[in-house]
């Protein structure tokens, strides 16, 4: 769900406006509280504060006696988070910093979460390409998604996005290594580079690894049914923006764990890079 | 059906070795039970609902809001 930048930006600028008076523009992230009548109360953005907050917000909840709320369905959609094609298979992504190096900001110990978006189209072309049983590119649009948007490092937060052309190498190939009645099985691996610099938020910035998976498709559904992988790089950043914390210094490990996600939850939260639409996330490719 | 056949004799018992120590390796990185729990609140993801529904319930909202998504994103 976009609350600025889209056309809930002006409702949302209001309710901040009158649930954090301290509120001077900028980020508007944290907690609120919201009366029945469809309005926000109370804002606040400090974890220890929380308790607090929830308990103010309940007593000015009882102070301002609920009111029919308008709600139209225009409303709802547009509150409505990028909704994935029919018919794709959603991959749950963590990433860590393993070991987190010595001396670094603990904010490096937290956990990086997204989804990965593979279309039907994009199975079926893998299921095409890898009937014979030979070696074979993994479709464009996947390596672009995940080298571009997902074999990041949002440990501290949401990344300042990657471009295609900052990818100087993603070579993924995928292989059919059983067949199953309707199922196929394949195995992936491949090597991926970037590096970009845009100061004064940072000077140099990279990661390099290497990938390693598999993945079972469902032939009659081009739905992916199961899918284990893992990426293991070396990222280095010199970026000062981040106020959550640094990141480590020098060259440190950064490890992705990638699963399917056939649960009910993947499918309401788009890929962070589609949260202002799914077509610019879908589209994404590397010029080499 | 032939070709399954062929397939899994040819290829299948490496993949099937490699399987587990991947596996073992996911799992190490899988958020523990703690990092999970703020998962357990029943949250909804549209927030005009969320205040059609309060206002249905006469309840009021409490609404969590970051860059990216509280539930998926970073």
């Amino acid at each position: 769900m976009l609350l600025t930048g889209g056309p809930l930006n002006s409702w949302w600028q209001q309710q901040v406006r009158s649930a954090r008076r301290e509120w001077g523009g900028g980020s508007t992230q944290g907690y609120y509280v919201f009366g029945a009548d469809g309005n926000a109360v109370l804002g606040d953005n400090f974890i220890p504060r929380i308790p607090s907050l929830l308990d103010r917000g309940h007593q000015l909840w009882r102070q301002n006696p609920a009111r029919p709320v308008g709600v139209s369905e225009q409303n709802i959609r547009n509150a409505q988070t990028a909704v994935a094609p029919p018919g794709t298979s959603i991959i749950r992504l963590f990433n860590r910093i393993r070991p987190v190096p010595p001396g670094a900001s603990e904010m490096n110990a937290m956990l990086g979460r997204d989804y990965l978006w593979i279309t039907a189209d994009e199975v079926r072309e893998l299921l095409s390409a890898g009937a014979g049983g030979q070696s074979f590119a993994m479709p464009r649009g996947v390596v672009a998604r995940l080298a571009v948007f997902h074999l990041v490092d949002n440990i501290r937060g949401q990344v300042w996005p990657w471009q295609p052309q900052s990818v100087s190498r993603a070579n993924f190939t995928a292989r059919l290594v059983r067949a199953n009645g309707g199922a196929r099985m394949f195995s992936f691996s491949g090597d991926y580079a970037k590096r970009d610099s845009r100061p004064p938020q940072w000077n140099d910035r990279g990661q390099e690894g290497r990938v390693e998976g598999e993945f079972e498709v469902d032939v009659t559904t081009a739905k992916i049914t199961r899918f284990r992988a893992i990426a293991d790089s070396l990222a280095w950043s010199d970026a000062t923006y981040d106020r959550n914390g640094a990141p480590p210094s020098g060259r440190y490990p950064l490890l992705t764990a990638m699963v399917e996600a056939n649960d009910e939850l993947a499918q309401r939260v788009a890929p962070e890079p589609a949260a202002q639409g799914g077509s610019f996330y879908l589209n994404v490719r590397l010029a080499r | 059906m032939k070709r399954s056949t062929f397939l899994m004799s040819w290829l299948g018992a490496p993949a099937l070795a490699q399987s587990s120590e991947l596996e073992q390796r996911i799992r190490a990185l899988l958020p523990s039970e703690a990092e999970n729990g703020f998962m357990q609140v029943p949250w909804r993801t549209n927030i005009m609902e969320a205040i059609a529904e309060a206002g249905r319930a006469n309840k009021p909202v409490f609404l969590w809001v970051m860059n990216g998504n509280p539930l998926g994103c970073a």
